[in-house]
């Protein structure tokens, strides 16, 4: 005999909270724009920023709400061949944004790793020294960051020029750095990052309404016993409060929810945006799976081992997206492209049999059964190791509890690479920087984006075993001996380690910023939210 | 008369893996060894254990399929193995208790983590609410409120209140008691007919001399037992005055035990499903705490293993160990990087029992004439205050053998035990009710699925 409530998805306020939060900007082309906010004619810098508002005279770019963001997806998906010209922005600030809109308000903000910055807690990322970041270094004076994101390039560029004309004809503008400019890569590779994988297969679903709709579309028939847990097959559905604040999180049943996290009223409807400009190595990792894959060879086991499968196994899935836990030899590009397939398998079980509506699946799958994927709780397939497993243990617990631990450690990915592609089969480094825009979106810092990169990433024992260290973004820094290790298993079920000596990504610049709601903005703006004076603050 | 054990497929014994010939003292530690047969008492106790809990899945009734008894998927690793080939599996879990975080937050937990508790404190007693000081001056005995198989003991300089040593240990009360000797009680549900306690002879004087160089106090055999010569586990030199083994009343050896061989039966819900979220699990079986980070790692690892076909069994020596210790984010002020050598922050980690990956007992102190205080240690930026900071940072680990996967078989399931609530007041915390326990208002059942 239970209390039995009805815990329906909750309604957000998607008019409020910002668009790059929810439910977040995935548009080819990104520009972020750090700046340092003058101390002198406040006023006129306000009134600037106030005008970007939605509905504001602004420079023809205003902040884009959630509402906004979700209406231009909706549109992408009905017409994808249609690119909108329009550019959707995003508005963030450090500890010194906020409180250069109101003296002493960052203190309340309950977030260690939000005070002191990403160059504060480099030890604890295993990043490089900060004095050596490209971008938003130890000495940062950034006080907000604005994202820019479009499906035309040009007209990306367009807005940033505009929108710092606008800026500076209110006030000497100081640029913290130069823009940082990311586009997906073009042709063949589009939606690959650079080490050729396509990137934001396993997005998290969101749980919550927005007009009386889901925000995250369900795709399973009433009649699949999971229909309420995924939205496509495998997409978990996370409670909203785990990405924007003053919603509950997740709870340890992911069909009920969980607590709301405390903090302040002014920082509901926000969210924590995490940055860092990551330089891949492709070379490196291209050479390293070579020079790997030809040692393991030699192995009982591992006779037939390439680098392309070796490189699978690390990522968790081949490049097209297809996960190795239902090809585990080789690529099939038709699923690593099927939304309904690519995402959809567990670990410590077999993957259910699904039934979709007629013309759900694309022609290629017709009158074929999908192949299902097994389960692999040791890892035998996929290795525990592998970047999917590191991040995502979809149905297996951790070191931190049950599978639903899994759930309030989810973080919503909104970046794009950057720099030109290094020539197919090159292993030679061309010095060219290129790597990933890696923005998150999460409730927590620490127990989020923190936590996956320094406890789980970075890790070689957690979150379980065999395991090994995340060999894609994983850092040498964090490890004992500089040197990061994955266990595979064989075709014998003997176990080998792969090593690299060297990270394949380096971190050259980032920070952490609070996405303020939209009402929490304007009030900001206009002083209601504890207004102290500041000196040369004009009458 | 309980129902003998089903007898072993012959096919089950072949293997190639040569079985332990006994059972070793966790961490291998040879305290037992200067007791007379000392090591072979242990070896039987840890027997019994394992045969207790093997029999307890027999009590369960599980039926094959086909009809007939089941042959448990649990057993006594020096007894049989799992099969060929098999897989020594680490389980890990991190070592600050999951519970108060969930009850108190972080910096709440922080405080009361570090802190003795009455041994007789409830799931909802909080040292810090001024309701509990009926129940603090009733005490002792205490307890560390640290459930995660892993304590530790705070230590603080008299004079200026700062801290000057953690000592942390995942050391059995078992363990201690068989070293100064006493009684254990059975591992085996209460079925007749009962069966006797075991019986470790010790040594109280052997057992008080090892307190002594543990603790680096003279501490006299009367002072661990009670007035009739009872090892007393919650005595002064392992809570107020010190720390050896665990305390809280979870953390043994046999629960440990007892998880693992539950974990190995497979469950249905109401609707025929069977049961595979790991905290579901939990709440399904008798025993674990599906609020810590530990039971339902260990009971989802365990059970998916046995769906897949899997027979388990604990590697010698059984038992649970500190794995590692990440240093992540650790710094110390400038100075100690100017030190000829340089001292790094892993150089205030001390192992006294076991070895790197298999440790027993931790020291964290700043290293002798560094000049260095324990406090100047930063963990995340954080200046080091709680032992807790440090226990966010340790891997505790215990190892499983299992068959590999092959061709599944069909498994036995049973009904749950138990039912998982959230409550409305904290609906991140799930608690246990049996199945039968009357409605409780404002508690809603978890992992029901609802139309």
């Amino acid at each position: 005999m239970e209390d039995e409530a009805v815990h329906d998805d909750p309604p957000l306020a998607l008019d409020a909270i910002q668009g790059i939060a929810i439910p977040g900007f995935f548009k080819p082309h990104q520009a972020l724009l750090s700046l340092t906010l003058p101390r002198a004619n406040r006023r006129r810098s306000i009134d600037a920023l106030a005008a970007l508002l939605p509905g504001g005279n602004g420079p023809g770019v205003a902040i884009t709400t959630g509402a906004q963001a979700l209406a231009d997806r909706e549109r992408h998906r009905q017409q994808p061949a249609a690119p909108c010209s329009d550019v959707l922005l995003a508005l963030a600030l450090t500890p010194g944004g906020i409180d250069w809109l109101s003296l002493d308000l960052a203190t309340t903000v309950p977030s260690p790793a939000f005070q002191s910055g990403m160059a504060g807690r480099a030890g604890l990322l295993g990043d490089p020294a900060p004095a050596g970041w490209r971008a938003d270094g130890p000495r940062s004076t950034t006080d907000l960051l604005f994202v820019l994101a479009g499906d035309d390039r040009g007209a990306v560029a367009h807005a940033v020029q505009a929108l710092v004309t606008h800026l500076r004809a209110a006030a000497p503008l100081l640029m913290a750095d130069p823009p940082q400019f990311g586009n997906v890569r073009s042709g063949a590779a589009r939606g690959h990052e650079h080490f050729g994988f396509a990137d934001g297969v396993s997005q998290p679903g969101i749980r919550g309404k927005w007009n009386g709709q889901p925000i995250t579309r369900r795709t399973l028939p009433a009649s699949d016993p999971e229909h309420d847990l995924f939205g496509q097959p495998g997409q978990h559905l996370v409670w909203p409060g785990e990405f924007v604040l003053g919603y509950p999180g997740a709870s340890p049943d992911p069909r009920l929810p969980g607590p709301v996290r405390p903090v302040p009223a002014w920082m509901h409807d926000g969210s924590f945006l995490v940055y860092r400009r990551l330089r891949q190595h492709v070379h490196r990792f291209r050479q390293n799976m070579a020079t790997e894959a030809a040692r393991l060879r030699s192995q009982p086991g591992f006779q037939n081992l390439t680098a392309d499968r070796l490189a699978a196994l690390l990522v968790g899935r081949w490049p097209s997206g297809a996960p190795v836990s239902r090809m585990p030899y080789h690529d099939c590009p038709p699923l690593g492209e099927s939304a309904l397939m690519n995402n959809d398998f567990r670990f410590d079980d077999d993957t259910p049999p699904r039934s979709f509506a007629s013309g759900a699946l694309p022609p290629q799958w017709l009158g074929t059964p999908p192949r299902s994927a097994q389960a692999d709780p040791l890892g035998l397939a996929c290795p525990v190791g592998s970047h999917i497993r590191k991040v995502n243990l979809r149905d297996q617990a951790s070191d931190v509890g049950g599978a639903s631990a899994t759930q309030s450690r989810r973080i919503l990915r909104v970046g794009v690479p950057y720099g030109d592609d290094l020539p197919e089969d090159a292993t030679e480094d061309d010095g060219k920087d290129r790597g990933l825009l890696f923005l998150s979106i999460q409730a927590s810092i620490e127990d989020q984006f923190e936590f996956l990169q320094a406890r789980w990433i970075n890790n070689r024992v957690r979150p379980r075993g065999p395991g090994g260290n995340d060999m894609i973004v994983g850092q040498n820094a964090a490890s004992p001996d500089g040197q990061r290790r994955c266990v595979l298993f064989g075709t014998d079920q003997s176990q080998q380690e792969v090593v690299a000596k060297e990270s394949f990504v380096t971190m050259t610049g980032g920070g952490y910023f609070f996405v303020p709601s939209l009402p929490t903005l304007r009030a900001l703006l206009q002083g209601a939210l504890p207004p102290t004076p500041l000196p040369g603050d004009e009458q | 008369m309980p129902p003998p054990n089903p007898p072993i497929d012959p096919s089950f014994l072949q293997s190639a893996m040569p079985l332990p010939s006994c059972h070793a003292p966790p961490g291998h530690l040879c305290g037992l060894a200067d007791l007379p047969d000392g090591p072979g008492q242990w070896q039987r106790y840890i027997g019994r254990t394992l045969a207790d809990a093997v029999d307890n899945l027999a009590l369960l009734g599980l039926t094959a399929p086909g009809g007939g008894p089941l042959q448990p998927r649990f057993h006594d690793g020096t007894v049989a193995s799992p099969g060929q080939p098999a897989v020594d599996l680490p389980i890990v879990w991190n070592a600050f208790p999951k519970k108060l975080l969930t009850r108190f937050g972080r910096d709440k937990a922080m405080v009361v983590a570090d802190m003795l508790w009455p041994l007789s404190a409830g799931d909802s007693f909080d040292p810090l609410s001024p309701g509990s000081r009926v129940a603090i001056d009733r005490a002792p005995p205490w307890m560390r409120p640290q459930d995660e198989y892993c304590e530790w003991r705070v230590e603080r300089d008299p004079a200026t209140q700062r801290l000057r040593r953690i000592t942390f240990t995942v050391e059995s009360p078992e363990y201690w008691t068989a070293l100064h000797g006493g009684q254990m009680p059975t591992l085996r549900i209460h079925r007749p007919p009962r069966l006797d306690p075991f019986d470790f002879r010790g040594s109280p004087q052997h057992a008080a001399a090892l307190y002594s160089a543990l603790l680096g106090m003279a501490v006299a055999p009367h002072e661990i037992a009670d007035q009739k010569g009872v090892y007393a586990a919650h005595n002064r030199w392992n809570t107020t005055h010190g720390i050896v083994h665990l305390t809280h009343r979870v953390n043994a050896l046999c629960t440990h035990v007892r998880l693992c061989a539950d974990s190995t039966v497979c469950r249905q819900d109401a609707a025929g499903h069977l049961i595979t979220h790991p905290e579901a699990l939990c709440c399904a079986q008798a025993s674990g705490d599906p609020a810590t980070h530990a039971d339902p790692t260990i009971v989802g690892t365990i059970n998916a293993l046995v769906r897949q076909g899997a027979r388990i069994s604990l590697p010698d020596p059984v038992g649970i160990v500190i794995d590692d210790v990440d240093t992540s984010g650790w710094a110390l002020p400038a100075t100690a990087a100017a030190a000829q050598p340089p001292i790094v922050p892993r150089d205030c980690l001390h192992i006294v029992r076991g070895t790197v990956g298999r440790i027993l007992r931790l020291v964290v102190q700043a290293p002798a004439g560094s000049g260095l205080l324990l406090e100047d240690l930063v963990i995340a930026g954080e200046p080091l205050r709680h032992g807790g900071q440090i226990a966010e940072c340790i891997s505790v680990k215990t190892t499983v053998r299992c068959s590999l996967a092959g061709a599944a078989t069909p498994l036995a399931v049973l009904a749950p035990v138990r039912q998982g609530h959230l409550a409305a007041a904290n609906p991140g915390l799930l608690r246990c009710n049996g199945v039968d326990d009357v409605h409780v208002p404002g508690l809603t059942a978890a992992f029901v699925a609802r139309p």
